[in-house]
């Protein structure tokens, strides 16, 4: 099978290099990109209960405009007990500040902190969570 | 004298005129004797051994020189004795006299010449009453004088004896010492000439208390002024005396010198603030050090790292489009780190606080010049402006800064304004305490504070879609009035508007 990815950054240029990394790791399936955080909620609101449409691994920016990283979290995991199937989600920041990642530590639906530049390798790695 | 015998007899109560004498002395308090005209005794009233502890029949034939004090032997020769012989009518003299017992005891004594009216023979005559009672009274009041005036004038704290008007009737040295006068000089000034303005207000609230009858001492601490013309530390204490219907007659002020103390204290508080202002400007450098961390982790780190994806890729990628379609990127992340950096470089400049050397800077004038730099966008967007400095002018800080403050706002205003309404913005200045506040509204748009009330100061923060924004100027605005140990709060609603307000920090006389 293979793994619906969602990325929410609002950076163009990791966009960019997220989809091409993606895409050179041979994964075939769409990217589901968002720039704002608040239009990704919109997303998983209105296909809440479409399993088809919902992505399988989230990549979550922390510093974003209107709604940060951790803004969004308060409101998906509001919705996220009653999503047909699991979604990982991975938090991603160029940020080493010991204060994102132990905040990030405290929350249990995140699956992992990744620090940027995202990498083919810190993708798959990141995929090997799905089949656990 | 013929009759004699016979007129001895008194026809009142049937006694010999010696009799009565004897009776009407011994009951008496005055010692009555007749002496010869050199002193000796020759009568000695019975009551003697009352007065002076000799019998009579022990001093008759006995000379009153042997008695006196040696002390007043001669004075009484001179003014009593002799003037007495001379013919002269009364003499009284007070003298002391050696009691039985060993000790002098004062008597006053009225002397008269008296002529025998048969013989001619002269006598002294003497009616003598101990006053030792009296004299020690008299004696101790004067010593009591003495005393209190060797207390008052060689006290080493200052005295000072007002009357009940208030005007300085006595002082001692030591107060006019401290105020740099001599004694005479300060006697006759009334006591508000002599004292600060600063505690007068106290001081008479407690004279008033005391001429009431409320209390009957009180203890302030205050200012004088000395000659010179400078204020000196003083603890001053009063305690009124009263008459016997209650009114004060005098106020007695001890004063002591406490300017040293005060000069230490005043020193010692001034270093204590400077302390507290340095620890505070250590917790907002610490502060401003960890947004420091977070802005280069965020807006540093990204860039680079996107840096390092795309040679990444172009390192894989075989096809010449897609390099084209990287280069492109790695360009914008060139200028994206140059951007990036010179907000940095700005920041930094703030905090190099040894550039910044806080002025009076004109409210207005600074407006003013925004104003004018704005003039265009200001008149396109038909935006109302109402400005009033007049109840605090001045702010200490930096011209630049001012300037920069009022743009950023000024043209935040501008770009979130509402368009279904006439843009107003109204700034106006006034103290609060010894700070000066600048308040900064419009009627824009507004910012949702409770859900980015936490980010609204932070770098590259946008509030508001469609509307670019670089989300510097807050955040510079925050860094510069913090680092003048100021402070700056938004308050605002969604669709009502923004009000800033700026509180810039009193001039530090440490400056």
């Amino acid at each position: 099978m293979t793994p619906k990815i969602c990325v929410i950054d609002d950076d163009t240029i990791y966009q960019f290099t997220t989809k091409k990394i993606i895409s050179n790791a041979g994964i075939k399936e769409d990217v589901l990109l968002f720039s704002d955080a608040e239009n990704a909620l919109e997303f998983f609101h209105k296909e809440s209960q479409n399993k088809d449409k919902l992505p399988d691994i989230i990549f979550l920016d922390i510093n974003m405009p209107f709604m940060d990283g951790w803004q969004f979290l308060d409101a998906y995991g509001k919705i996220s007990p009653t999503f047909p199937k699991p979604i990982v989600i991975f938090l991603v920041s160029s940020s080493v500040d010991e204060a994102d990642t132990d905040r990030a530590a405290k929350i249990p639906m995140i699956s992992g902190y990744i620090f940027k530049p995202f990498t083919k390798e810190k993708l798959l790695d990141s995929l090997a969570h799905l089949q656990s | 004298m013929d009759n004699r015998k016979e007129s001895e007899k008194n026809l009142f109560v049937g006694l010999p005129d010696s009799e009565i004498l004897h009776l009407l002395t011994t009951i008496s308090r005055e010692l009555v004797c007749l002496h010869e005209p050199d002193g000796t005794y020759i009568y000695v009233s019975p009551n003697s051994e009352k007065i002076i502890g000799y019998k009579s029949e022990e001093l008759i034939g006995k000379n009153p020189y042997d008695y006196f004090h040696p002390d007043e032997k001669r004075l009484i020769q001179e003014r009593s004795h002799q003037p007495l012989l001379r013919g002269e009518e009364n003499i009284h003299s007070t003298f002391r006299f050696l009691h039985k017992d060993g000790r002098y005891i004062w008597l006053q004594s009225d002397n008269r010449l008296t002529i025998h009216p048969t013989t001619g023979k002269k006598y002294l005559h003497t009616s003598s009453r101990d006053i030792s009672e009296k004299m020690d009274t008299e004696a101790n009041l004067a010593l009591a004088e003495r005393r209190f005036k060797t207390l008052f004038h060689d006290s080493p704290i200052g005295l000072v004896l007002t009357g009940g008007h208030g005007y300085i009737d006595e002082t001692n040295e030591a107060f006019a010492k401290f105020l740099g006068y001599q004694s005479y000089e300060v006697v006759g000034k009334h006591f508000t000439e002599i004292s600060s303005v600063d505690e007068l207000e106290e001081n008479l609230k407690f004279r008033d208390e005391v001429q009431k009858g409320i209390i009957d001492n009180y203890s302030i601490e205050k200012q004088y002024i000395h000659k010179t013309g400078k204020k000196v530390w003083a603890y001053l204490t009063v305690t009124v005396l009263r008459d016997d219907l209650g009114h004060p007659i005098h106020y007695l002020a001890q004063i002591i010198d406490i300017n040293e103390r005060k000069k230490n204290e005043t020193l010692l508080r001034e270093k204590n603030d400077r302390l507290r202002a340095a620890t505070n400007s250590y917790l907002t450098q610490n502060k401003q050090l960890q947004a420091y961390n977070q802005i280069i982790s965020h807006h540093l780190r990204a860039p680079v790292s996107n840096l390092r994806s795309l040679l990444d890729l172009m390192k894989e990628s075989d096809q010449l489009k897609e390099v084209k379609e990287i280069e492109s990127h790695l360009e914008n992340v060139a200028e994206n780190l140059e951007t990036v950096l010179s907000e940095l470089i700005t920041t930094l400049k703030i905090q190099n606080s040894d550039q910044f050397q806080p002025e009076p800077v004109n409210i207005e004038q600074s407006f003013d010049k925004v104003l004018r730099l704005l003039n265009g966008e200001i008149k396109s967007k038909q935006a109302e402006i109402q400005y009033n400095f007049s109840s605090a002018n001045t702010v200490y800080f930096s011209k630049d800064f001012l300037e920069t403050i009022f743009l950023h706002l000024l043209s935040n205003s501008l770009r979130y304004a509402d368009t279904d309404r006439k843009l107003r913005i109204s700034v106006e200045s006034f103290p609060i305490g010894a700070q000066t506040t600048i308040s900064f509204s419009d009627n824009g748009i507004g910012i949702d504070l409770e859900r980015y009330g936490d980010q609204i100061f932070q770098l590259r923060k946008t509030f508001h879609r469609h509307i670019s924004g670089k989300g510097l100027g807050l955040f510079l605005i925050k860094y510069k009035m913090e680092s003048i140990g100021g402070k700056i709060e938004v308050r605002s609603k969604p669709g009502e508007g923004a009000t800033f307000l700026m509180y810039f920090p009193e001039r530090s006389d440490s400056e």
